[in-house]
């Protein structure tokens, strides 16, 4: 097992971590650079060999994380088995993720303050704490934004069955809000004609409103105004690109679709998979129902069945196409479970100080375990990730600068890696 | 009026139509608040303080508009859609000296007013349909419903401000605004919110550090949360662990009493008790008094001090920090509504003016700032003036605004050069709201978009499965005379008790969360498919509306965007748009075009009725070609109709 638990370097980082958290970000400067930046990056570092693309597999509730990718020796509920990564163990509900965890960087160490839902799944994607004053834009906006669209034509970032609170732009606008695709079969809605509007009905209706466009944009050059231009140009290029083609998973082979699991989160996942062949940033697939006060086993069960069979096909089936070391794939949840059962009709509470997210692909270690948490799994014992560290880490992994400063309309700073008090740093030592 | 399907007309030119419409009542009684003779006066002086701003700063003054431009901006300003093509014909036809007052009359007295203040209220006061954790979701209706009818009744703004913050008790036991303070977790977000709504002054910042952009100190921040400080609403009633391990006996004590489903059910029923039980703000709101949070890092205060109310600007009011102080709420609303907190008439005087003139008279909307930091010093107290003449009566002073010949005045071409300050020289062109675009879509899709169904208000009784078990005043009621223990009991034999009575669908597997969702009444209102106006939707609404940038109304006010997104284009190009209006024979706007006869009256007809002006001479060549090229010409004019509503233009105030 590959671990860098042990090594010097990161238990000065554990240390300095907790400095930070206990006394404020001030103190890690006083401590020394060399120390603060070991595990993870320094301010404004780059990946020199970026990924291209991020599908966000969200795992909406708080996945368990002692029933999943955590299993104590204590956990008599659940039956684990061996994973690709020699001496690590997942639960035996995860028979196909288990083979292909030797392509995975598993991080154990996930912490987090924020227990309750909203505020969870908020942080996840926005990496700030909701503030009532502004609204944050979620990291595809983000990373749309920061990176630019590889594909021209189509949206640079695609939320698929994914509440639109989480996708939006914020204060970026919307213009960085994810497109949103609802059922996965459904793909991208209105992208075809009405079906009495010829293709010459549709050119004249576009001739004419060009016209009044031109027009408009001529006697009323507000910046407002201005921000419409191009817009139909871009809805007809969406329209009319040959990638739209992309949207639609009935393209696939029955073989291909049942094997990705014929569920939404599956199918979501294949559409992601084709999403990323044509060149999309950012692109968001949610499983829900992982909130298991009760009955946690029977839901952590089933939330595995159709959680493994999709990823481990989407990982195999990347890799098979060339695409797994340009896409990071990232499996993350807002918070993991309690360890101490039961709650409530066997059931687990939430709990936000310890769990685990996976990454895969875009330059992570291979068969990688990060960070462990203690003998009963209640807290972290070395190499704490937070929320803000794995945004930030994603962001890293595509070149960017999570601390570069953006300003908002309001003259407002923001960065990636989240705010002054909390900012996050990438795990740099994850990658190879 | 007389309805265009029921007669047998024959194609007939455009002036026979509008002989057929019969005269909009235009002439109605005028308003019957306050003497028309004052809003004159009032429009005047605001006027005389333009023209004097004009000769000040050397601009020209600017050309007042013609009749249609005013018709459709005035429409949008006032009840938040564009006319009728009945309303547009109309009031283009008409001759009369007064014909703007006449409209604006017509326009005050609409019941589209209060709908069009709806939105603006849900978006303001960031008003959703539920709030809480996923244990216990409570129903926002009553708070929702309170809200409309201060929109639908013009309630005064000070009144409103004075309910809202003031009002305690169980929500479904008083008829007053309790439950406003309860939003979730995010209480002093929550009031940073409501001092930026009331006042103008930003002190979210100082809710964690002293504000370095800012006077305002941490402590400010906590000297006023101390006057609203207080238990968070009711506590939720009941021991959830002895609940479950009582459960989990029956289960081993009588296997098959207590299937996973029926527990379901039951935690679905406890939810819903203490949702109805503790949605409300509780009789101790308003300490007076509040501790410094752990964290507090300046020299004024220590850790867990406890510190008293004091007002950070405007009316000095005070409350003690040794003990409560039962009027602190009182106080609070008195120092924000005071005359010497002049912030308060300001702000609302100012954000209506932008509401009404497209022209933000601080850098940022809603934002206070000195009058005397502005370009428009003299102004800005005149409106405060009036608006406190008014006794705060919203309605008349938007209407005052919109009587002056300022509103009148051409939109403004010229682009703000970066770092210029508005001038009065006309409003900029601005996207209509995603609310203004549905409702003008509807204007034209039916007859009269203002008398489609309106949405029911929260239902007060507490249903179980479909069934009333009592009202959810008594429900409050009986739950909160109830101790824990006498709760557990209680849970159990009214979950006895209603098992018993049941319906079959839920007997017949349906799930727990749909025997939940049928207990809650959030999903009321007119029927889903139902057109219906932007206020009678849900809250926010989602699909066509979240795609047109409408607020989530989770946490932030003015969060609405208005930014063009190729979602928007594609809607507009293949959406909802074909089937409610250009394919739609018996839409409001095909049953005016289709009676027009001759080219190039129908082309005029469609340019006056969808964005009502005329063509120009280009515009008209180019839909005549487009006519003349055209194979099958019914679909030449459609497409014609389709070009104008996609067009940007429709989509701008200007």
């Amino acid at each position: 097992m590959r671990t860098n638990s042990t090594d010097e370097v990161s238990r000065r980082q554990f240390l300095i971590d907790n400095a930070r958290r206990l006394l404020g970000v001030s103190v890690a400067p006083m401590l020394g650079s060399s120390l603060a930046t070991s595990a993870h990056a320094k301010e404004g570092s780059k990946n020199a060999n970026p990924a291209r693309s991020v599908i966000f597999l969200n795992m909406d509730g708080g996945m368990s994380h002692v029933d999943t990718f955590d299993i104590k020796s204590g956990n008599k509920k659940v039956n684990s088995i061996e994973s690709s990564i020699k001496g690590f163990k997942v639960a035996n509900y995860l028979p196909q993720t288990a083979k292909v965890l030797n392509e995975c960087t598993v991080i154990n160490s996930m912490t987090s303050k924020v227990g309750a839902h909203p505020q969870g799944q908020y942080l996840l994607h926005k990496n700030y704490t909701p503030l009532g004053t502004i609204i944050h834009p979620s990291l595809g906006a983000w990373v749309t934004r920061e990176a630019g669209r590889v594909n021209e034509e189509l949206p640079g970032y695609v939320a698929v069955n994914t509440p639109a609170g989480h996708t939006g732009g914020g204060w970026m606008g919307a213009n960085y809000s994810a497109a949103l695709v609802g059922k996965p079969e459904e793909g991208l809605k209105n992208v075809d004609r009405y079906h009495s509007v010829s293709e010459k009905d549709f050119n004249d209706r576009l001739k004419i409103a060009d016209a009044l466009n031109a027009k408009f944009h001529q006697n009323y050059a507000t910046p407002e105004v201005k921000g419409y231009a191009g817009l139909f140009d871009e809805a007809v290029k969406v329209m009319n690109s040959e990638d739209l083609e992309a949207f639609k998973i009935s393209k696939e082979s029955s073989q291909m679709r049942s094997a990705y699991g014929m569920t939404d989160f599956g199918q979501g996942c294949l559409l992601a998979r084709r999403l990323v062949e044509v060149g999309v940033r950012y692109i968001e697939v949610t499983l829900g129902g992982w909130d298991t006060h009760y009955d946690n086993f029977t839901g952590v069960e089933a939330r595995c069945k159709e959680l493994d069979q999709a990823y481990a096909q989407l990982i195999n089936d990347l890799k098979s196409k060339g695409l797994l070391e340009s896409t990071m794939v990232v499996l993350a949840s807002e918070f993991g479970r309690g360890p101490v059962q039961p709650q409530y009709n066997d059931g687990r509470s939430h709990h936000a100080s310890s769990f685990t997210s996976i990454i895969a692909g875009g330059g992570v270690n291979k068969g990688m375990v990060y960070g462990q948490t203690s003998k009963d799994a209640m807290k972290v014992a070395s190499d704490p990730v937070t929320i803000y560290d794995l945004n930030s880490t994603i962001a890293y992994g595509l070149g960017l600068d999570a601390h570069k400063v953006v300003y908002s309309p309001g003259k407002r700073p923001f960065r990636i890696a989240g705010s002054d008090k909390e900012k996050g740093a990438p795990v740099t030592s994850i990658f190879t | 009026m007389v309805s265009l399907q029921s007669q047998k007309m024959a194609k007939t030119s455009f002036k026979n139509i509008l002989l057929f419409v019969g005269l909009l009542s235009l002439n109605a009684k005028a308003s019957d608040m306050i003497d028309p003779a004052l809003i004159k006066k009032n429009a005047n002086a605001i006027d005389v303080i333009v023209a004097e701003n004009f000769k000040l700063n050397n601009i020209t003054v600017p050309k007042v508009t013609d009749d249609a431009t005013f018709m459709r901006r005035a429409f949008l300003v006032s009840i938040g859609r564009m006319p009728t093509p009945k309303e547009a014909l109309q009031f283009i036809e008409l001759e009369h000296p007064d014909k703007r007052s006449l409209l604006i009359d017509y326009l005050y007295n609409s019941k589209g007013y209060s709908s069009h203040l709806t939105n603006w209220y849900y978006d303001l006061f960031t008003l959703r349909e539920s709030f809480g954790s996923n244990t216990v979701i409570r129903d926002n209706g009553r708070l929702i419903d309170w809200f409309r009818d201060a929109a639908a009744s013009n309630m005064a703004w000070d009144d409103l401000c004075r309910e809202i913050l003031t009002s305690r008790g169980n929500v479904y036991e008083t008829s007053k605004p309790a439950g406003y303070f309860e939003k979730g977790d995010a209480v002093d977000d929550h009031l940073s919110n409501t001092v930026r709504i009331f006042t103008g002054v930003r002190l979210e910042c100082a809710q964690c550090h002293d504000d370095p952009f800012q006077e305002w100190e941490q402590m400010d921040f906590y000297t006023l949360k101390a006057f609203v400080e207080g238990p968070v609403g009711y506590k939720g009633k009941g021991d959830y662990g002895g609940i479950f391990s009582k459960v989990r006996e029956l289960q081993t004590s009588s296997p098959g009493k207590y299937s996973n489903n029926h527990v379901g059910r039951l935690q679905s029923l406890l939810f819903s008790l203490n949702a109805v039980a503790s949605h409300g703000t509780s009789p101790d709101k308003g300490y007076g008094r509040v501790e410094l949070p752990e964290n507090y890092q300046y020299r004024d205060g220590k850790p867990g001090e406890m510190v008293g109310g004091r007002t950070p600007f405007g009316d000095k009011l005070r409350t003690g920090d040794s003990r409560n102080d039962k009027d602190s709420l009182t106080k609070f609303a008195d120092w924000m509504t005071s005359d010497k907190t002049p912030e308060f008439s300001i702000t609302i005087a100012n954000r209506l003016w932008e509401r009404v003139m497209g022209i933000s008279l601080t850098p940022v909307t809603g934002d206070y700032v000195d009058p005397k930091d502005t370009n428009f010093r003299k102004l800005i107290l005149k409106l405060a003036t009036i608006m406190k003449d008014y006794d705060y009566d919203m309605k008349t002073y938007q209407k005052t605004l919109m009587s002056t010949r300022t509103f009148q005045f051409v939109s403004t071409q010229k682009d703000l050069k970066n770092g210029e300050k508005n001038a009065l020289d006309g409003r900029r062109a601005t996207r209509m709201s995603a609310e203004q675009i549905w409702d003008s879509l509807l204007s034209l899709s039916v007859a009269d978009p203002d008398s489609l169904p309106t949405r029911a208000k929260e239902s007060s009784d507490f249903l179980y499965a479909g069934q009333l078990v009592m009202s959810k005043a008594d429900m409050a009621k009986k739950v909160n005379s109830l101790n824990t223990e006498e709760f557990n009991d209680y849970l159990f034999e009214l979950y006895e008790q209603l098992k018993k009575k049941e319906f079959p669908a839920a007997e017949a597997g349906a799930d727990s969360s749909d025997v939940y969702s049928n207990m809650r009444s959030y999903r009321r209102g007119v029927n889903s498919g139902q057109l219906k106006r932007a206020s009678e939707f849900p809250s926010p609404a989602g699909g066509f509306f979240a795609v047109f940038g409408q607020s989530t109304r989770e946490a932030a006010i003015d969060e609405a965007s208005k930014e063009g997104t190729v979602s928007q284009a594609l809607e507009l190009l293949n959406g909802q748009v074909q089937s409610l209006i250009i394919h739609n024979p018996k839409s409001s706007a095909n049953q005016v075009i289709d009676q027009i006869e001759g080219e190039e009256e129908r082309i005029k007809t469609i340019f006056l009725v969808v964005l009502n002006r005329i063509p120009d001479d280009n515009e008209m060549k180019l839909c005549l070609d487009v006519v003349k090229g055209a194979g099958n010409k019914a679909a030449a004019y459609r497409n014609i109709v389709a070009g104008l509503i996609s067009s940007q233009e429709f989509y701008f105030i200007f």
